[in-house]
Formats: C-alpha cells, sequence, structure tokens
C-alpha cells in the first residue's frame, strides 16, 4: 500500500486491473486506489506474475505499508535487475563452483553453494555495533558477508559496545535477509506509487579495484516514484515574483527546489549520504560526512558535472546563485571535475520533456537522482477536476554499498520535502 | 584463426607464467608461451625448489651430527658435495620436465626465445642464430621474473663473488664464506653452508636480520644463527671487495663505525633483485616501470589495456605463490570471470627454510601497532610442546596476534622445526575472516606442532594451558 499523501490517510482499494496468474510488464497499472483527495494508479514494481491479490476490491481503511498482494518476479525481470557488468556467460565447464561466481538466480537469498553468509569476524562485529546483517551486502567469496562489508553498511552510528570478546558465546543466529522472502516473491509495497525494486538482494561479489581505470557501468537499483508539485511550483512562482530580473537573485529553477530537498533529506535519513570508496572517503561516517551534491550540466558540447559543497547548509537563494554561476563557468570553458564522487548526483531530463530515466551509476559515484519533467494532467481536488503537476524522481543506487531501504527512505524524504516545500525552505 | 594469433601470450615461463597459460587454457582461450631458458623458471630451475633439495641434505647433515641424541651411532659423516648438488638438479630437472609435460596436456603451445613486445598486440620471438616469429596476441602477461641485484663495488664475478646461481651449484665448499644481505636468500644459504660446516659471516645493512620479519623473530633466529657459530654484523656494509687469488678480502664497516677487514673463500651477494624489465620492447607501449618493476593494479593490469604483469617482474612480495596466484587472477580476469577479487597482500605467508625455519603470515606486532590497533599478543614457546620435546626440537616460538577489539587474526609469527609445513592453518584461518574464538574451539591432532597454534592463540587471552 503506497503513501498517498503526506498526511498519514488512508485510501480504498476501488478495483483491480489484474487477476491472479496474469503476467505484468514492470510499471504497468494493476489497480486504482482513491483517497479523499484523489484516485491514484498502482504500478506493478515488477515485471512477472500476480501470485495472490490479499485484498478485494472496495477494501477501505487501508494504510500504507499494507500488503495488498504478491507478484512473482519474472527470471527476466532478476536478469534485467542484476547487473550491466554481466557479460558473457561463463566459458568454464566447471559444474562445481570453486570460483567466486553467483548461484543461479532462483537461489537468490539462499546460501550460494551452501557457503556461510558471513564470516565469523563479521558477525562478531556486526553484533557489537547493531547492525542487521540482514541488511549488509556481501562482497566476500560467494557473497559472504566479510567484516569490511559490515564497517562500509553504515547503518548504525552507534558507539561499538566493547564487544568484551565472549570466546564461548555462541553466535547469535544470523538474520535471514530481509530481502528473501518466501520462494523470491516479493510483497507489493512502495511510496507514493513507487516501484520497489527488489533487485538489491543479489548478492553479486563486486570488485573495487584500487586503481582507476574501472570496470565500466556497476550494477544499480532503481527506485522510482511521482511528487506532486504543485506546492513547489506555487512557493517558486511566488519567490521569482519578488526577485527583480538581474539583480543578484537570479530565478531559482525547479531544480534548485530538488537540490535543496536532497540536500536536507541526505542530511535526515541516517546512512544515505554515502560516498563511493573510490572517493578515498570511509563511506559510514553518515552523519558526520559532508553533504556535497553534484549536477549534471548541460553545455555547448554536450555536458559537464558542478558539485556544490556543504548543500545541506545553503540556502535556497545561496544554492541556486551558486548552481548557477558554476554551470556558467563551465560553459565559458572552465575546469570540469572529473572525479565529483559525491553524496548524490543530480541530473535533469525536465526540461527535454523526458518524464524519466533510469540512469547508471558512473565511477566513484553511489547514488544517483534522475529528474523529470513536470506533467500536467487531471487531478482530483476538492472533489472537483483540477489540473495536477506530477514530477517522476527516480534513485539509482549501488546495492553493494547501501541498503534499498535506506535509498527509499531517502527518495521518500526528498518527495516529501518537494510535496510540502516550505518546511526546507527555513 | 591464423596460426601466430593467440587469445593469450604469455613471455616467460616460471611459477607466474606457466599457471597463467594453464588457467587460461582451461578458460577456453588459445595460449602461447615464451619461455627463452627452461620451463619452471627460477623458481623450479635456480631458486625455490633446487634450494630446498639442498637444505634437506644440509638438515641431515646435521641429524647425522647429533645422531647420538637419538641413540644412534655414525662413523665420520663424509660430505660428497657434488653428489648434494647432483641430487638438486636431479629435483629440478623432474620438476621442469613435469611442467613441460603440463604444457603438452593442457595444450599451450610453448616457443623458445625471448620473447619481446613489438608492439601492443604483437610479440616477438628471438632466437639465437635463427629468424624471429611473431606472434600477434590479444593479450600480453609479462611473467619476466626477476635477477639478482649488484651493488656498486660488489659484482659477482660468478667465481669467487657469487650470486645464488653459483651458490646453488658448488664446486668446493667454502672454509671461510662471507653472505651479504639477510633477506631470506642470503639466510637460506648462510644456514646451508654452516650446517655443512663453513665458517659463516653474515653482514646487515639494517638494524637486524630478516627486516621484514616480525622483530622478535628476527632476534630468535639471530640468537640461533650465532649458537651455530655463524658470525652476524647488523648496521653493516660491506664497502670494497678484493679479490686475491681464490680467496677475497672485504672490507667491513660495522655499527660502531670501526672498519675491518676479513679473509674469505667464497662471498655470497643476496642484497635483493631487480625485475628483469630491459629489452622487452615496454618502451613501444604505456606500460609504467617504476625504478625495476612493472606498475600494475589491482588486477594486474598494466597502464596498456591488453598487456599484464605478474609475480617478481611486478613487485614485491617476491614469492612465487604470489605470482601464481597473480597468474590465475590475470587468466580469469582475461577470460571475463566474474566475482574476482584483487590479491589480499597481508595474506600472503612468507617461508624461510632456514634451519630453525621460519613462517610468518600477517601484520607484525610493530604494524599492528602503528596501524593505532589495541592488540593481544600470544605467545608459545616450543619448549612447551610435547611433540618438540620428543623430537628434539626444542629452539622455537609461535607468536599470534590478535585484534583485541574484534579478535580478528592479525597476524601469526613462528619460528623452529617445521614451522612453513604449520602456517598455511593460519592462512586459511584468515582467509576465512576466523577470530579467536574458531581457533579455541578447534581441535588440533595431539601429539604435535600444531597444537602450539592453538595454545599460543590461548595465551593471547590469558587461557593457555602449557605454560
Amino acid at each position: 500500500m503506497p503513501r498517498l499523501s503526506s498526511d498519514e490517510g488512508t485510501a480504498t482499494l476501488s478495483s483491480w486491473l489484474v487477476a491472479e496468474g496474469d503476467s505484468v510488464e514492470a510499471g504497468a497499472i494493476i489497480a486504482e486506489l482513491e483517497t479523499d483527495k484523489a484516485t491514484v494508479e498502482l504500478e506493478a514494481p515488477v515485471a512477472g506474475r500476480i501470485e495472490s491479490l490479499r485484498v478485494t476490491a472496495g477494501t477501505e481503511g487501508l494504510k500504507p505499508g499494507a500488503e495488498l498482494g504478491r507478484i512473482v518476479p519474472s527470471a527476466s525481470a532478476t536478469r534485467s535487475r542484476r547487473t550491466d557488468a554481466e557479460r558473457e556467460p561463463d566459458p568454464t565447464p566447471d559444474a562445481v563452483s570453486h570460483d567466486a561466481r553467483e548461484a543461479a538466480p532462483a537461489d537468490e537469498g539462499a546460501d550460494p553453494v551452501g557457503r556461510s553468509p558471513a564470516t565469523p569476524l563479521a558477525r562478531r562485529v556486526a553484533r557489537s555495533k547493531g547492525i542487521d546483517l540482514g541488511r549488509v551486502q556481501g562482497t566476500g567469496l560467494g557473497g559472504r558477508i566479510e567484516k569490511a562489508d559490515v564497517d562500509r553498511s553504515g547503518q548504525a552510528d552507534a558507539e561499538a559496545a566493547d564487544p568484551g570478546i565472549q570466546h564461548d558465546a555462541a553466535d547469535s543466529p544470523d538474520r535471514a535477509r530481509s530481502m528473501a522472502s518466501s520462494g523470491g516473491a516479493a510483497a507489493i509495497e512502495g511510496a507514493g506509487g513507487a516501484g520497489f525494486s527488489t533487485g538489491a538482494a543479489t548478492p553479486r561479489a563486486r570488485s573495487t579495484p584500487d586503481f582507476a581505470g574501472g570496470d565500466g557501468p556497476r550494477p544499480a537499483v532503481q527506485l522510482k516514484l511521482r511528487c506532486r508539485m504543485e506546492a513547489t511550483r506555487a512557493v517558486r512562482a511566488r519567490l521569482n515574483e519578488g526577485l527583480v530580473e538581474g539583480a543578484s537573485g537570479a530565478h531559482a529553477t525547479l531544480n534548485d527546489f530538488v537540490v535543496r530537498a536532497a540536500a536536507r533529506a541526505l542530511r535526515e535519513v541516517p546512512g544515505a549520504n554515502l560516498r563511493s570508496e573510490a572517493a578515498g572517503d570511509r563511506a559510514g561516517r553518515g552523519g558526520a560526512a559532508a553533504v556535497d551534491i553534484a549536477l549534471v550540466v548541460a553545455t555547448d558540447s554536450g555536458s559537464g558535472v558542478v558539485r556544490v559543497r556543504d548543500a545541506d547548509r545553503k540556502g535556497l537563494a545561496v544554492l541556486s546563485t551558486e548552481i548557477r554561476s558554476a554551470a556558467d563557468g563551465l560553459r565559458a570553458g572552465g575546469p570540469r571535475e572529473v572525479d565529483v564522487a559525491a553524496s548524490i548526483l543530480v541530473t535533469s531530463f525536465g526540461r527535454f520533456g523526458i518524464e524519466s530515466a533510469h540512469p547508471m551509476l558512473p565511477q566513484g559515484q553511489v547514488a544517483v537522482l534522475a529528474v523529470g519533467a513536470v506533467v500536467e494532467e487531471p487531478v482530483v481536488l476538492d472533489g472537483a477536476i483540477g489540473v495536477g503537476a506530477r514530477m517522476t524522481l527516480t534513485l539509482a543506487f549501488d546495492p553493494t554499498v547501501v541498503g534499498g531501504a535506506v535509498m527509499a527512505r531517502l527518495l521518500a524524504a526528498i518527495r516529501d520535502h518537494l510535496e510540502d516545500p516550505l518546511g526546507m525552505l527555513l | 584463426m591464423s596460426q601466430n594469433a593467440y587469445d593469450v601470450v604469455v613471455i616467460g615461463g616460471g611459477p607466474g607464467g606457466y599457471p597463467a597459460a594453464i588457467r587460461a587454457r582451461q578458460l577456453g582461450l588459445s595460449v602461447a608461451l615464451v619461455e627463452r631458458e627452461l620451463l619452471g623458471g627460477i623458481c623450479l630451475n635456480w631458486g625455490c625448489i633446487p634450494t630446498k633439495a639442498l637444505l634437506r641434505s644440509a638438515e641431515i647433515h646435521h641429524y647425522l651430527e647429533h645422531a647420538q641424541d637419538y641413540g644412534l651411532s655414525v662413523g665420520s659423516v663424509e660430505i660428497d658435495l657434488a653428489a648434494i648438488v647432483q641430487r638438486s638438479r636431479k629435483v629440478s630437472k623432474r620438476l621442469n620436465t613435469g611442467v613441460k609435460s603440463l604444457m603438452k596436456k593442457n595444450k599451450v603451445d610453448v616457443y623458445e626465445g625471448s620473447g619481446r613486445l613489438v608492439r601492443p598486440g604483437l610479440v616477438a620471438i628471438d632466437r639465437k642464430g635463427e629468424n624471429g616469429v611473431e606472434l600477434e596476441a590479444r593479450h600480453v602477461i609479462l611473467a619476466t621474473g626477476a635477477r639478482a641485484r649488484s651493488l656498486p663495488g660488489l659484482e659477482a664475478d660468478g667465481e669467487l663473488v657469487w650470486t645464488y646461481r653459483e651458490a646453488m651449484v658448488p664446486d668446493v665448499l667454502p672454509g671461510r664464506l662471507l653472505v651479504v644481505g639477510s633477506g631470506a636468500i642470503g639466510i637460506e644459504f648462510a644456514s646451508f653452508y654452516r650446517d655443512l660446516g663453513a665458517q659463516v659471516t653474515v653482514v646487515e645493512a639494517l638494524p637486524r636480520i630478516l627486516p621484514v620479519e616480525d622483530e622478535e623473530i628476527s632476534g630468535l633466529a639471530h640468537k640461533q644463527f650465532v649458537k651455530q657459530g655463524m658470525e652476524i654484523h647488523v648496521e653493516a656494509t660491506v664497502s670494497a671487495l678484493e679479490k686475491g687469488d681464490g680467496t677475497v678480502t672485504a672490507t667491513i664497516q660495522t655499527a660502531g663505525g670501526e672498519v675491518k677487514t676479513a679473509v674469505f673463500d667464497r662471498v655470497i651477494l643476496a642484497v635483493g633483485i631487480v625485475g628483469n624489465v630491459e629489452g622487452r620492447g615496454l618502451e613501444n607501449t604505456r606500460v609504467e616501470i617504476d625504478r625495476t618493476h612493472v606498475v600494475t593494479n589491482g588486477w594486474t593490469e598494466t597502464a596498456e589495456p591488453g598487456i599484464y604483469a605478474i609475480g617478481d617482474v611486478a613487485g614485491a612480495p617476491w614469492l612465487a605463490h604470489k605470482a601464481t596466484h597473480e597468474g590465475v587472477l590475470c587468466a580469469e580476469r582475461i577470460a571475463g570471470v566474474e566475482g574476482l577479487h584483487p590479491m589480499k597482500r597481508e595474506r600472503i605467508p612468507g617461508c624461510t627454510y632456514c634451519r630453525p625455519q621460519i613462517a610468518s603470515v600477517g601484520l607484525t606486532e610493530a604494524a599492528a601497532k602503528a596501524d593505532g590497533r589495541e592488540i593481544r599478543v600470544g605467545r608459545f614457546p616450543f619448549v612447551g610442546n610435547g611433540k618438540a620435546i620428543a623430537l628434539g626440537e626444542t629452539e622455537g616460538l609461535v607468536k599470534t596476534i590478535f585484534d583485541a577489539k574484534t579478535g580478528e587474526l592479525l597476524g601469526a609469527h613462528m619460528i623452529g622445526a617445521e614451522v612453513t609445513e604449520l602456517v598455511q592453518g593460519f592462512v586459511v584461518a584468515m582467509n576465512l575472516e576466523t577470530t579467536e574464538a574458531e581457533l579455541m574451539h578447534t581441535i588440533f591432532p595431539h601429539p604435535t606442532l600444531s597444537e602450539m597454534m592453538h595454545e599460543s592463540t590461548l595465551e593471547a587471552f590469558g587461557r593457555a594451558i602449557h605454560i
């Protein structure tokens, strides 16, 4: 059950548009939900087969997070969610896997080749830091969780309790990975009509070379949601009215609002502010790390990237000015930042009318936010048909560095700020 | 594919090159290997293997000299140096033949000659008195190894001043031997010749012998060698070697600043090695060289795409097992195998086969402390172990280092009989990220020297039973 509005309302499932056993594409509309304000379409989060519908049409009082049904991802969905790095099939005739190759997709979440999911050291460190092993991505042999993976997961800023090493204490049982839902079925959940990709379950051992000369685009999980942009649009219009063209305060763009929302969200959501280790920062310093936002800027010869440091400490006007002058500097032939490992890279397609994009992760970047165009469409406002503005945000992230739950919270927080912008402008 | 085009051309058939070739074949690639001398490289022919054969003879000589301790009497023991050397050459030859058949079995095309890069993707093979052959290669693996380094004033002449090569096939047992350099190579030769009765002097420029080992282990080794009758000078250098009639007069500057001269029958130079990077056509590529080795990343890749470097030519540690691991990793990288991991240097064990043997893996005590870690150190002496006493091998120590907070095994350092065969337990433990708890709960067989690995772990946490 998605969150449909910023207040904790409930909704009614007015009708199912699919039946049990139907096959669906990712993003297909499978149900209609109704709040007292609007009708919203529910999209299938993955391609697959509808295994069960838990809620009958007409059920009222549904709260966000309620399980509406189950969809079994199709093999192709699993494969496409895996990695762009998957190249030709392994030529080795080995039947037994001695190497660090992954098990077949059907084993998602299960022990590949029966290996233990976490090393003794990793288990102990996770326990002492209060880190849930189920949310740590393993990069060891066979997807095994190693100490470095736990250190990197950056979920808990909790003080490492002095473990007072218990040589004989039985290890607490590894909590089953939360990604491994029963039988590989993914519950239909979401936030704001989001497609919640469970691709993060793939424990693909990812290699991180010391040197640059990267190995191409890395596996990225894509989270998508649509924001209601009416409030931000209104605020922006009012702000820009008050600004004299050409004066020191230039017009704020919608993109500036997105950057501001992202900066705030990165500060608010614990564990969301991560950088790739390739950038030299140790990921996991969470709240202590600076919030730097990189933006893709169009230039005459293509595009470049500018970086805004400490974006969370800058008000909208300052951000807007800084972004504008950095972009102008780039267009004027200023130095291009090549390695811009930032907390997040924002890339916007809106001005071309493009509604959404599935960005890839460039080297050194852990998360990329793609911003689509604002699309006007009829919506129900106060009982009457009105014109609503919807903008699609797609957040791509590296599942071997950060977990899906954290990134989902981040995206939801960005949406919340954009739907209710006054809070973030203070 | 034309006859002279391959997926992979490996230049060098040593412990890096030939495993790389075999692995690449296993992964379905077409492979050529170019070797200018002997398959098996230095390791099999002029390094690891023959020296172990020599040291075995020396070890047995040592036992024969102490046969009475074991209730046996032997007349005077005759040393047939030529036979000792012959045995080691036979061992090498056997393994060299073994590698030849491995190449045949795996259908690796072996080319004799010296390989060099004409340009990326094209390897020329130079053979004496013959027209060269050229091989097209999608990937080239440089596995050309290394050779002994000389220092100014200290050059080998192959007669009175030896490198490891001559030291391995001595024509005569030197009465007085000078060994310059106390790394693994120098110490192994010092130990070999000492056990056969030579008067041995070791000169080391750094403050202790075996400088890469844990300091405590270096110290114990030093004591043992002195007990065996070696003369050892640390913080000392040899400034000149004057050759006379069948002897060499060395000028030694000791730590105290005094200068002394001494006469020796032979000198062994063991002052390091340099990578074989010359004459390989690397200047025709973007491959970068740092002093004497090829620069590579964690994937054995050089700065030129399609060219890789493994083993001694790619830098430290200069160990055959490191070369082999890199060779396999390189082949897998080329073949596109997924889920690869770069080699973890801190998990590469190092072994020295002198008497007593030395073996270690991971961080030394000093390095662990310098890392800012709180550590726990366990020590168990050989004299506390039943098997060691039964063997009559009571000199030695097993030292383990753990992270005090997490119990992570950071390092293990051992000196004593057979420790080179024991260290693998610690290496496996490290690769599994075992903590002290698992080691404590492991049941080691009794009576063995390996129990000391268990006791050392217990000792680190105040729970040793046998001391």
